[in-house]
């Protein structure tokens, strides 16, 4: 892969980083309102996933969505704004983290439901190939969503009708506060593929080229009309489920172990290592992205709320 | 009743990328779980006295007792204590541990890699390794039952038939770095990522204990090239020229997957034979039995040396057919 490539790869996962480390600090301050479920030490995952993609292809995410968001190429400002509840935001400030979306960019919606995007992917594949294009569909969802129906229902169908969907499982080893050794009996949720006749592949969810080449071997699958794969990424969430979670259900050494394991560190350490970056490029840039993340959030900051007279506008249900 | 054998089971093996970009099968954790449990039944029968199981984070050692209900096994089963989780290096320890404890011999369950891991580790126990990775030479595709059987009766006997494998030894510029049990290939990759390797553009050279035309990976182009033995005192070492190809050899490089290779030349290697990577502009890495494994960074020295000290193995065949012949099946 070439140079500029592989220092964007690390870009994106800075992007995530530092978006989502000030979205903490201000969620603590009480500047963002409602839920705010963060993905930092997953980065690797959203950011080498989507390195794949084109901006035609589509994404479905989570309630954990910050980082896929940012890596299909969604707005920064836009998103802080959106948490923010400002009228410039992606949901006009109505929607806040757990409902991102862009069209434009192929982002069919982060979703505060538990495997919502495991509905919606399918239908996404469906879509591209009855219009016969080679778009594909990236689907991310999270071992505790491993378990919902539209889990079985989704690959089900796109493995019957062999839909352009790669899905991506997320286990970062917890559903809110349970384990998965509590919540599933096995261990790989990959295994799962065998029962809908796709391949599954288990993959370093914090080494970004690792995703990379195995989400990157899944498209050129998609693309190719030869179906659906699943992907497990093995991973782990830094932060609580939510802002404020306690975390009684995990030990301090097993944090620290996967902090061990920090995508970025790990990606910037080797890009050093074999000559593609110099330390200093890669402060460079920290510092870029540092600016980008002031700049979001002045302008969530600079931006009117949504006025009362709008509160019925733009409702659905 | 008697003597102690260890059984280590890979919960990671079967399941990488080699499913996608070649046609490696899937091996599920339950399905390592029901080999575990007849690998048991064949430990009974041998009548050895202690089992002792590497703990993994799947249960695999759990499941398989849980699987036999209110059966009762005789021997003594015990999962090893240790901290778990740490991938590769759970193996090694396993196999440290079961060394110090003097398990007779080891059952090993996973594919090239989880064999070289427990290699690490083992220090001369003889291992019983049963195929449940993906680009298999080192372990043999047998029953559990069998394997189980054997490894008893090496245990119980003292009498097994065993043999030593080869090795490659890798050397940096501080000493020692790691070994491979088949082959080490030299690669134009920059990054261990998702670990597989079937790009044959990124090979530089290959360097094989053992290959023959009925073996899948990368040590098959030695077989269909030059054949090497595993009972052989020689290794062999191919060139690859992308260029100008002295010879173009077919070979199943991984399950499903059938790639002409370029070779440029091929030598044959004398035991303790070494084979010198000059320090490049450009670092390499190498893949170790099929995974992308060690970086050799620009401007730095390798060497991989052939040794006739791998660890040792028991000869299923062997050790049960002098089993029978000394009457072990009889009452
Ligand atoms: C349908 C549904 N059920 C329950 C919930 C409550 N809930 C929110 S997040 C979550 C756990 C999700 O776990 P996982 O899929 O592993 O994702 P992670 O939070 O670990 O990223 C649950 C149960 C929900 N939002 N939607
Ligand atoms: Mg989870």
């Amino acid at each position: 892969m070439e140079k500029e490539k592989l220092v964007d790869l690390y870009r994106q996962m800075v992007r995530v980083r530092q978006f989502e480390t000030k979205v903490s600090e201000l969620f603590a301050q009480g500047k963002i309102p409602g839920f705010v479920h963060l993905y930092i030490g997953e980065e690797a995952t959203a950011v080498g996933a989507c390195a794949n993609l084109r901006p035609d292809d589509y994404i479905t995410s989570t309630h954990r969505g910050h980082g896929h968001c940012l890596a299909k190429g969604g707005d920064m400002k836009l998103m802080m704004a959106e948490l923010f509840g400002k009228k410039t935001g992606y949901c006009k400030g109505k929607g806040g983290s757990m409902h991102i979306a862009d069209m434009d960019v192929g982002i069919l919606g982060a979703n505060g439901i538990v495997g919502g995007g495991l509905g919606i992917a399918p239908g996404a594949g469906l879509s591209a190939k009855l219009r016969g294009t080679d778009q594909v569909t990236a689907c991310f969802f999270g071992d505790g969503a491993s378990n919902q129906t539209t889990f079985h229902e989704g690959i089900n169908i796109a493995s019957i009708w062999r839909l352009p969907v790669i899905f991506i499982c997320e286990n970062n080893q917890y559903g809110i506060s349970l384990h998965q050794s509590k919540h599933q009996r096995v261990a790989d949720v990959a295994d799962r593929a065998v029962a809908y006749g796709i391949p599954g592949v288990v993959v370093d969810g914090n080494d970004v080229m690792a995703v990379y080449e195995a989400v990157g071997e899944a498209v050129k699958r998609a693309r190719a009309g030869e179906g659906p794969t699943l992907i497990e990424a093995k991973t782990y969430r830094w932060h609580g489920h939510f802002e404020g979670d306690p975390t009684v259900y995990r030990s301090e050494k097993e944090l620290a172990e996967w902090k061990e394991r920090c995508p970025i560190l790990r990606f910037g350490k080797h890009l050093v290592e074999m000559g593609v970056a110099t330390e200093q490029e890669l402060d460079t840039i920290k510092a870029e992205v540092d600016n980008e993340v002031e700049e979001a959030v002045r302008f969530a900051e600079e931006s009117p709320l949504p006025v009362p007279e709008e509160a019925l506008e733009d409702i659905y249900a | 009743m008697k003597g102690k054998v260890g059984i280590i089971a890979n919960p990671a093996s079967g399941k990488d990328i080699r499913r996608l970009v070649a046609f490696g099968s899937v091996f599920d954790n339950e399905e390592k779980v029901s080999i575990v449990r007849r690998i048991l039944l064949g430990l009974e029968a041998a009548d050895v006295e202690e089992i002792i199981i590497m703990p993994d984070t799947y249960g695999i050692g759990e499941r398989a007792l849980e699987g036999l209900g209110k059966r009762r096994l005789k021997p003594q089963v015990e999962l090893l204590e240790m901290e778990i989780g740490h991938g590769g290096a759970d193996s090694t320890l396993a196999a440290q541990k079961m060394q110090a404890i003097s398990v007779a011999a080891i059952v090993v369950l996973g594919g090239d890699g989880t064999c070289r891991a427990v290699a690490k580790g083992c220090g001369e126990v003889p291992l019983v390794p049963v195929s449940t990775g993906t680009n298999n030479v080192f372990p043999e595709m047998i029953e559990g039952t069998i394997a189980g059987l054997a490894a008893g009766i090496v245990a119980v006997t003292g009498a097994g038939m065993l043999r030593r494998a080869k090795k490659l030894d890798i050397y940096g510029p501080e000493g020692w770095r790691d070994l491979a049990l088949v082959d080490v290939v030299v690669t134009k990759e920059t990054f261990i990522a998702s670990r597989a390797l079937w790009d044959m553009d990124r090979i530089e050279s290959i360097i094989v204990t053992r290959g023959e035309p009925d073996t899948i990976g990368l040590s098959a182009v030695a077989g269909c090239l030059s054949p090497v033995a595993p009972q052989e005192a020689a290794g062999l070492y191919l060139e690859l020229n992308h260029e100008k190809p002295t010879v173009t050899v077919l070979a199943p490089v991984a399950p499903g997957l059938f790639s002409p290779v370029p070779v440029g030349t091929w030598q044959r290697l004398t035991l303790n034979e070494q084979i010198v990577l000059g320090a490049s502009g450009n670092p390499r890495l190498l893949a170790l039995d099929g995974e992308r494994e060690v970086l050799v960074r620009a401007g730095e020295e390798a060497r991989i040396v052939l040794s006739a000290e791998g660890p040792f193995v028991v000869d299923i065949a062997g050790t049960l057919r002098r089993a029978q012949s000394q009457g072990f099946f009889t009452r």
